[in-house]
């Protein structure tokens, strides 16, 4: 058989594959997959583009044109695709894009069909939504710009090229990361590949989808099936431990006994020491995000869209180091083992984020302050700044760690995804809206003394919020 | 081994009862665990052993009649039952990032046990669970018996007065449950009291000093 005729050959039985399974109209999934673009795009040049639109209104335009067009720019869009793809690479050796539904991998995938053939409907699903979704941000970010007059039709060319261009890289990374998971080591299984060679032809998608084995497949479709169970009830414990790498490193390291708070400490320094991963991972967000509230603090041109962004940045880093805090409250309702009270915990789990944050943030924060000429406020004001912000990121950590399941209201068919979706992230808005802002206040003319003063009764709040929660959850269970 | 207080709790249920909406999880109960006793519960599955167990861990509230350790309500968010009642109820929640030895020595740092001694007491500990050479493995690397082996090793490492195990014997070997009856009948004769469900006819009569049947005699 010519491999022409084994490519029939397949596509034939796979047509009658998915006429035994969903009958004569077939799986749907392209249809979904452009209803759901379609309503993106509708979404996002409704609302999206008329926020983003006013955040560029709010702005300074020449400040956000000097830094668009700055030199700086294209080595910080690099490091930020780099970024991309090691991120999205690293994701797809977890979940990548082509994820069939268990029973099609145990019937279909596993038989003699050209493998490629029988995953590409679920590629060309990820591949689909990824390109159009970048096209429909970066369009509406370029849109945007050339709507509020901060620059020119320009954008918006090199935002509708460079968007897809960024999805389809993106798209390619992630597949090359679920290949890696595997190993890769099955080689190019297409049945022509000896007698075309393989060279470019293995960089395809269909070359890519024949190196895919059964089981990181399997494991990766079971993975995905347990996590989007997990986050629909709201269950993060279940969600982290299905995203979680298995820890393998640093077993001869040893925990001491130092005391009944330290050893708590001490645990979480282990924790980090045996996955440099979230170390690193912190310190990439961390880094960031304080230098951008430091140049927001010392230059009041900067957009206050910018700020929170830097806040956000910072909560993240900091929630990567507060694994401890996330332990702890996933043992809640649980027979107590150890000897520490709740929050006695809590508190020396805080420990070593605010430690690492202290470290990380202050020398990047000082060191923009020092860079930027424009700076009316001192060093200490902006040392003092960011770790007030800090305490805001880590109080809202406890309440993020301790929130326990989601209200009825997520459960709902109407407001249930909002709801859900508000649940997971209203601690993290908080913080970054609430901080960001007050943090353009600060850098105002006279507004760093109230902003100050608001920035506590802030982590005041946060902090109150995070102790209840910690009470009510370690409670709550008891009916 | 560390085996914690020498006297045990006295444990009183009267009249218990447990229900959720129209569901009955335990239907009225009354037992009595003298201190330094083992008490063996019995009963199909869905009888309400586990139920009866939570109550004495005080992790539920009754809806009716009451459950005292040593005269005190038992309740999870007092000091007096934390300090008190080391349980196994489901799988405690593990530390994916430490070792069996990092686990042992985070609980025994948290109760305030001598730094100097304690990797001994982890050593020990872990040997007498049979666990003895896998302290540097991390609980995503165990079987589903040496997973039990550990959840058993932490339970019995806190101090406690009062241990309640909800069917101790699942995933374990019979060479393992035989080494299980002995160490229960030991934490018992320091002085501890033990409150067990358990489906092990082998193991029940081998440890009980009493038994009390949760939704009726056995069938």
């Amino acid at each position: 058989m010519t491999p022409a005729e084994q490519r029939r050959e397949d596509a034939s039985r796979l047509e009658d594959v998915r006429h035994v399974l969903h009958g004569p109209h077939g799986s749907g999934a392209v249809q979904r997959v452009l209803y759901a673009v379609y309503v993106l795009a509708l979404l996002a040049f409704t609302y999206g583009f008329t926020v983003v639109r006013a955040v560029f209104l709010t702005s300074d335009p020449q400040w956000v044109r000097d830094r668009l067009l700055g030199p700086a720019t294209g080595g910080v869009a690099a490091l930020l695709v780099l970024a991309l793809v090691v991120l999205v690479r690293g994701l797809g050796r977890r979940r990548g894009p082509v994820v069939p539904p268990l029973p099609w991998l145990d019937v279909v995938v596993v038989g003699p069909l050209d493998r490629a053939a029988t995953l590409r409907e679920w590629w060309l699903v990820s591949a689909t939504l990824l390109l159009a979704g970048s096209t429909v941000v970066a369009g509406v970010v370029g849109g945007a710009l050339w709507g509020s007059h901060t620059t020119g039709p320009a954008a918006l060319l090199v935002s509708l090229v460079a968007g897809p261009a960024l999805g389809a890289l993106a798209a390619g990374a992630w597949l090359t990361g679920q290949v890696g998971a595997g190993g890769d080591a099955s080689g190019d299984r297409s049945p022509t590949a000896s007698a075309r060679g393989r060279g470019l032809r293995r960089l395809s998608p269909s070359a890519a989808l024949r190196r895919l084995d059964l089981t990181t497949l399997r494991a990766q479709s079971i993975r995905s099936t347990r996590l989007g169970g997990a986050v629909l009830a709201g269950d993060l414990r279940a969600a982290r431990l299905e995203t979680a790498v298995p820890v393998r490193r640093g077993r001869r390291l040893r925990l001491r006994s130092r005391g009944r708070h330290l050893t708590v400490v001490a645990r979480d320094l282990i924790g980090v020491r045996r996955q440099p991963g979230l170390l690193l991972s912190g310190v990439l967000l961390t880094v960031p995000g304080a230098a951008g509230t430091a140049w927001s603090l010392s230059d009041p041109e900067v957009p206050p869209a910018f700020a929170v962004l830097a806040v956000a940045a910072t909560y993240l880093g900091v929630g990567v180091w507060a694994e401890g805090l996330r332990l702890l409250g996933d043992t809640l309702g649980t027979p107590r083992l150890s000897g520490l009270s709740v929050h006695g915990e809590a508190a020396a789990h805080t420990v070593l984020p605010a430690a690492l944050l202290l470290v990380v943030a202050l020398p990047v924060g000082l060191g923009v302050h020092a860079a930027v000429a424009a700076s009316t406020l001192g060093a200490a004001a902006v040392a003092l700044w960011l770790v007030g912000s800090g305490a805001l990121s880590l109080g809202g950590h406890w309440v993020a760690a301790f929130r326990g399941r989601p209200g009825f209201l997520a459960f709902l068919p109407d407001i249930g995804p909002v709801a859900l979706t508000l649940w997971f992230a209203r601690s993290f808005l908080l913080v970054a809206v609430v901080g960001g802002l007050l943090t353009t206040r600060a850098a105002g003319a006279n507004g760093f003394g109230p902003a100050v003063a608001l920035l506590v009764v802030a982590v005041a709040l946060a902090w109150t919020w995070g102790w209840y929660t910690l009470r009510s959850a370690s409670n709550g269970h008891r009916v | 081994m560390t085996t914690g207080a020498a006297a045990g709790c006295r444990v009183v249920a009267e009249e218990v009862t447990k229900t959720l909406d129209v569901a009955t999880l335990l239907p009225p109960t009354s037992m009595v665990a003298e201190p330094g006793t083992c008490v063996v519960v019995r009963g199909p599955n869905g009888a309400g052993k586990t139920t009866l167990l939570r109550l004495v861990a005080g992790l539920l509230a009754p809806t009716t009649g009451t459950v005292t350790v040593d005269d005190t309500v038992a309740d999870e968010r007092n000091r007096h039952t934390r300090e008190n009642v080391a349980a196994l109820i489901g799988p405690p929640a593990a530390y994916r990032d430490l070792t069996l030895a990092d686990h042992l020595t985070l609980v025994d740092a948290t109760w305030g046990r001598d730094a100097h001694t304690c990797a001994e007491r982890v050593h020990e500990a872990l040997a007498a669970f049979g666990l003895g050479d896998l302290g540097e493995r991390f609980p995503h690397e165990l079987s589903s018996g040496q997973g039990q082996l550990f959840r058993l090793s932490l339970t019995w490492f806190r101090p406690a007065r009062l241990l309640v195990l909800d069917e101790p014997e699942q995933r374990l070997d019979t060479d393992k449950r035989a080494m299980l009856g002995a160490l229960v009948l030991a934490r018992r004769d320091s002085g501890t009291t033990v409150l067990m469900a358990c489906h092990d006819p082998v193991l029940t009569a081998s440890v009980a000093d009493e038994v009390v049947d949760v939704g009726g005699p056995p069938r």
